[in-house]
């Protein structure tokens, strides 16, 4: 149904990506390296985007929290056209955007999809991934010289699934989201929201790290990078999140700069 | 969520491109496997990207047997092209095991597969009683073709060994993902001499005359069977990656190549063009091209079955299936066997490109030819 779009991904996106990768990979000399510095690249490159849905996301979060929010919320239960107009309103007022946190989130997901085929095909951990690579590869002879990577990073063969040993790989994985996601959800006072609020933060690093386990661990390494640079990110938006209620030590810790500027900028027009 | 949308028209329009953007992007090409087939007393072996391995009868496609009988390989991708030699049927699977069947009734004839523990890619040789593959652990082994204990201790390249083994004159000759092909004497597993290629080696290499022919990348080379050294003024440039096995016929060797989809008929002696320009088929070539009878065979990603003339290259019919095609043809009694990924493996006649008859390989039962678009 798509397929007039393929030419303008592989033109703009996937082939830059493939060659970058593989470019990195020829000047550094190792593919587990080469997937490490190629995800902070592209991190790097989406790092505004994310930044704008985070403080989309607090200022929505922070509006829905505020007593006028709660309030509007009681007196009309029962009226769900009123209600409607009044949370538009209410958004209106706060200059707040409900879409603001869901488009830039939007965004950069066709760009990490990218950074994920990229990683795969130039890994050739499947023949017909290798094969296809001739068709996106620049007439550079030092990248075609480079076919195949070596894929073995710290004892690990990136190209295969996890056995062993290397089972760590999706555990750190599962770890790793699941720190993020309880960084991101923020507390709430309705019993249903927190609800599956909670469950969400558990369900989603399961899902992860259980599909990480079918993944060659090249792909992994991509997923752990990609979230310990997430983490690091949420960490200075907004602190810790939820994450201090499942590790107590945590709330020792001072609030940071981000979650304090979010507080404030509650209920204001900007 | 409705308001604001009509409120920001551009923003729904960004929202909708960056979802087909992820559809597009989701849709890589999933692993299916290359499988060829061979045709062996009016018998057709083939590897089917279901994870079974059929035997069929050439004449009218009925199914002998299939194997697995029960529930297919897992993973199903199967890439290693069925080596028939005394009534057993050997090949490899990316399940990471080495298969030797019974080829009347598809019966195990090892107690159990070897375990190799990585895939294996490579088609098999066998000779003398001993069965030859290559595997992604980048190891080339021999096993005793009749209890599939091992010969000789595994030869270890520098990379991955996908490309189908060659045997001639007791010279095993294995070309590996590290850009080297190797000659190992076949009875002890010793290299005799290496050749660097200067790329990945995925095809097969082609043995006449003393002479080896090997593809590295865009570069076809004829070596020196004894040697390795180089017999051709330099290797000839194709236009793009050649991981079709070149096929050599009355002096002259073919080939195809991926991303450009051009089909090559070179003098095996010199390595210059016999035809003023290359067939052009409408998308990559993998498949090997099959010369009988003056005719040449080959199947392309454009989903078609090609036949041309060998001598002169000009296209005499093609035939359109569901799929993409990167198995390689198998031809017997003037009839083309092709195996596609639209899951129907296609007997055609090979002078005019008519359905003999279709096989779907999900259910195992013949399917009624359609017409072929005009």
């Amino acid at each position: 149904m798509f397929d007039f779009l393929a030419p303008v991904w592989n033109t703009f996106i996937f082939n830059p990506m493939v060659n970058i990768l593989l470019l990195i990979y020829v000047v550094i000399g190792n593919f587990g390296i080469a997937i490490i510095l190629f995800t902070l690249l592209i991190r790097a490159f989406t790092l505004p985007f994310y930044g704008q849905q985070q403080k989309a996301m607090k200022k929505q979060q922070a509006l829905m929290a505020s007593k006028e929010w709660q309030e509007m919320q009681k007196k009309y239960a029962k009226d769900k056209e009123k209600l409607s107009q009044e949370q538009m309103r209410l958004y209106r007022e706060a200059g707040v955007n409900p879409l603001g946190g869901c488009l830039p989130a939007l965004i950069p997901w066709p760009i990490m999809i990218g950074l994920y085929q990229s990683i795969t095909m130039v890994m050739g951990a499947q023949p017909e991934q290798l094969m296809d690579l001739s068709k996106h590869l620049y007439a550079l002879p030092q990248l075609i010289a480079a076919v195949p990577v070596q894929s073995f990073f710290l004892g690990l063969n990136l190209a295969s699934t996890p056995g062993g040993i290397s089972y760590i790989v999706p555990a750190l994985v599962l770890a790793s989201t699941w720190v993020q996601q309880k960084m991101m959800t923020v507390p709430n006072a309705d019993p249903q929201t927190a609800q599956m609020n909670q469950s969400m933060s558990l369900m989603m690093p399961l899902f992860i790290g259980y599909i990480s386990l079918s993944f060659p661990i090249g792909l992994s390494l991509y997923w752990i990078v990609f979230n310990i640079v997430g983490i690091i990110q949420q960490y200075f938006t907004s602190g810790w999140g939820s994450l201090p209620a499942s590790i107590p030590f945590l709330n020792a810790a001072p609030a940071t700069a981000g979650a304090d500027k979010g507080k404030k900028n509650v209920g204001k027009k900007s | 969520m409705l308001i604001s949308l009509r409120a920001r028209p551009a923003s729904a329009v960004v929202a909708l491109l960056a979802a087909a953007f992820l559809l597009v992007g989701c849709g890589s090409v999933p692993p299916t496997g290359w499988a060829g087939a061979r045709v062996v007393d009016q018998v057709i072996y083939f590897g089917s990207e279901t994870g079974r391995v059929f035997a069929i009868n050439a004449a009218d496609g009925a199914v002998k047997w299939q194997f697995p009988a029960d529930k297919p390989l897992s993973p199903t991708s199967l890439y290693s092209t069925p080596f028939v030699a005394d009534n057993v049927v050997y090949f490899g699977a990316y399940d990471r095991n080495f298969y030797a069947l019974d080829a009347a009734t598809g019966t195990s004839k090892w107690p159990q597969p070897f375990a190799v523990g990585e895939p294996v890619v490579s088609s098999p040789a066998v000779s003398g009683g001993v069965v030859y593959f290559g595997a992604n652990d980048k190891k080339v082994y021999a096993l005793d073709a009749a209890s599939g204990a091992k010969k000789w201790e595994p030869f270890l390249t520098g990379g991955e060994v996908w490309a189908d083994l060659t045997l001639a004159d007791g010279v095993l000759y294995a070309a590996s993902l590290d850009h080297k092909l190797y000659a190992l004497d076949a009875a002890i597993g010793t290299k005799k001499w290496d050749f660097d290629a200067g790329g990945m080696i995925a095809a097969k290499p082609a043995v006449a005359n003393g002479v080896v022919y090997v593809a590295g990348l865009s570069n076809v080379y004829a070596l020196d069977a004894a040697t390795g050294k180089p017999k051709w003024d330099q290797p000839f440039q194709a236009s793009s990656w050649v991981w079709s096995n070149p096929t050599l016929a009355n002096g002259i060797l073919y080939f195809g190549t991926l991303n450009t989809g051009d089909v090559y008929a070179l003098d095996a002696a010199t390595g210059k063009p016999k035809w003023n320009a290359p067939f052009k088929a409408g998308g990559p070539v993998r498949s090997a091209v099959v010369v009988d009878n003056g005719m040449a065979y080959f199947g392309s990603d454009d989903f078609k079955v090609y036949a041309i003339d060998a001598a002169t290259g000009a296209g005499k019919w093609t035939y359109p299936t569901g799929n993409r095609i990167i198995a390689s043809p198998a031809v017997a009694n003037g009839v083309v066997f092709v195996p596609s990924f639209d899951r129907v493996f296609y007997a055609l006649d090979g002078a005019d490109g008519k359905v003999k008859w279709m096989l779907d390989t999900n259910s195992g039962k013949l399917v009624t030819p359609t017409p072929p678009p005009k």
